[in-house]
């Protein structure tokens, strides 16, 4: 579904990935772990054309998407929620969902936002709240419910554990699996709690120094390298 | 002499409306673009030079000097934007450079209007009229009526255009969080434009109304652009009712603190309350202090 090859960009003048590649099969959860200044989020924003990428090719569904503008990328069905400022705080939950449909007709708009309440009832019943009130949970289904208003094939996402406390965080990751086998959904998603995410996804890929130090299934869990230094057990 | 109550609520309310005109349009360009655009200011006066233009010097019908004035005002707000503001941007200048820049078009402006117009008052000749409504002893013209209606049912359309519609919504988002509303897939650099257009558009209507009921001189852009300013930081520089409110506020200290002292303190009444508010309530009426949430 997705292919990135030998991708080499950075912001300005100073490079952060020094040649990556990787892949995001149809109906896989790709995770991407490693230490801060990695390029993790390097990779997902290269995807999104905010990086300036020096060299490399990103191909989706079998399309060269580099440096594709925003809109077009939505259009064919890529996602995007950042890390960060996640939502727009002064908007309210609904248009915050409503924003995400982009410019489409009323009905599917419509249609989509009741999915999207299906999904994650807590945003029905706060719908006319602004969005800035939610709490750090709600503000996550909020940004997750946003980009799902997209219909997507593909949802990126940075660092969606951040903040949260450790059942929410893993209600999210269940949330996560179950979008996967319900809606037909790939994801990669960048993590900085490593353990969790080797345990849901199908594969991940070790970034280090701009470089993929490691790839593989959950099998990479007893690998000496991620127990030394990401599990804390020496 | 009484308290004349009712006559200093309607010139309230009459200068009042000229600054909440100029208010939100400074606001809604504030922020969605993040900076101070004081040439706005020239926006105003230069609307009131193009309609005495139009209409006393070259004497074109009072509806068509009103249009071509318009839309003079509307092509510098974005002209500015576009020939000023975004390669300054685009070069990643801080907000102070923006804010110098502003103030220089503003200086830059009025000065070509004394140039070319001199520094006398000017008046637009269409004959105002005198009749108006008489309650007690205040006195208001039909004019002034309408400039108040005027100014009252664009504030609303505003607001409403801003709260119920696609692009009034995309508008709020962008002012909200520009990097996400890219991500969003929202073409943010013709929304931060569409915003000088809009508020260039009411700077030029304020400017219109001035000239259709004062006198026009070359400076008269920098002072209401203080007041205007003044206004937006006391209601609530974001927030398009707040900006509102606060002009009336303006409006009111000046003319109703003013049958306490004398005239000439009518500036020293805004500023006062201007540094009072951003001592004591620095996000304004309706500006909301919120904590930060990831």
């Amino acid at each position: 579904m997705l292919q990135i090859t030998h991708l080499q960009a950075g912001y300005g003048e100073l490079q952060i990935l020094q040649g990556i590649d990787l892949e995001v099969k149809a109906d896989e959860i790709v995770a991407l772990i490693g230490p801060n200044g990695a390029g993790k989020s390097t990779v997902l924003k290269s995807i999104f054309n905010i990086t300036t990428i020096t060299q490399g090719q990103i191909i989706f569904k079998g399309k060269n998407i580099t440096g594709l503008p925003t809109y077009e990328l939505l259009k064919l069905g890529v996602s995007f929620v950042p890390q960060g400022k996640i939502n727009f705080g002064e908007l309210t939950v609904q248009e915050n969902l409503e924003l995400g449909a982009g410019m489409r007709d009323k009905a599917i708009i419509q249609k989509n936002l009741e999915r999207v309440y299906h999904q994650f009832p807590a945003l029905r019943e706060r719908k006319e709240q602004l969005a800035f009130s939610l709490s750090g949970g709600q503000q996550q289904m909020l940004a997750l419910g946003r980009a799902l208003m997209q219909s997507p094939s593909l949802l990126l996402l940075d660092e969606p554990s951040l903040g949260l406390s450790p059942k929410l965080q893993v209600e999210l990751f269940q949330m996560l699996v179950k979008l996967k086998q319900e809606e037909g959904l790939s994801l990669l998603m960048v993590e900085q709690n490593a353990k969790k995410a080797i345990e849901i996804a199908d594969r991940t890929y070790l970034l280090e120094d701009g470089k993929v130090a490691l790839q593989g299934g959950k099998e990479i869990l007893s690998h000496k390298k991620i127990k030394e230094v990401y599990l804390g057990g020496r | 002499m009484t308290f004349p109550f009712l006559q200093l609520l309607f010139n309230s309310l009459i200068i009042g409306s000229i600054y909440a005109l100029v208010a939100v349009g400074f606001s809604l360009i504030y922020s969605t673009n993040r900076f101070m655009h004081f040439a706005h200011g020239a926006s105003v006066v230069i609307a009131g030079y193009a309609l005495f233009t139009f209409f006393h010097l070259l004497h074109l019908h009072l509806i068509i000097s009103i249009l071509l004035t318009l839309a003079i005002t509307m092509s510098i707000g974005y002209l500015m934007h576009l020939c000023i503001y975004k390669p300054l941007q685009q070069r990643k200048s801080s907000t102070v450079i923006l804010l110098i820049s502003s103030i220089a078009l503003l200086i830059l402006a009025e000065n070509l209007i004394l140039l070319f117009y001199g520094a006398d008052v000017k008046s637009i000749g269409l004959i105002p009229p005198r009749t108006g409504i008489s309650i007690g002893d205040a006195n208001i013209t039909v004019l002034q009526i309408f400039l108040i209606v005027i100014s009252v049912i664009l504030l609303i359309f505003l607001y409403l255009f801003l709260r119920h519609t696609r692009l009034g919504r995309n508008l709020r988002a962008v002012a909200d969080n520009k990097e996400l509303a890219a991500i969003m897939g929202l073409n943010t650099s013709r929304l931060l434009a569409f915003s000088f257009v809009i508020g260039s558009l009411l700077a030029g209507i304020a400017g219109i109304l001035i000239g259709l009921e004062q006198n026009l001189n070359p400076m008269m852009g920098t002072s209401l652009m203080i007041k205007g300013f003044s206004g937006a930081v006391i209601g609530g520089i974001f927030s398009v009712p707040g900006s509102i409110l606060g002009s009336y506020i303006v409006g009111g200290a000046e003319n109703f603190g003013t049958w306490y002292l004398p005239s000439g303190y009518k500036d020293a009444i805004t500023f006062t309350l201007l540094f009072l508010f951003l001592l004591f309530k620095p996000a304004g009426l309706f500006g909301m202090e919120k904590g930060v949430k990831a």
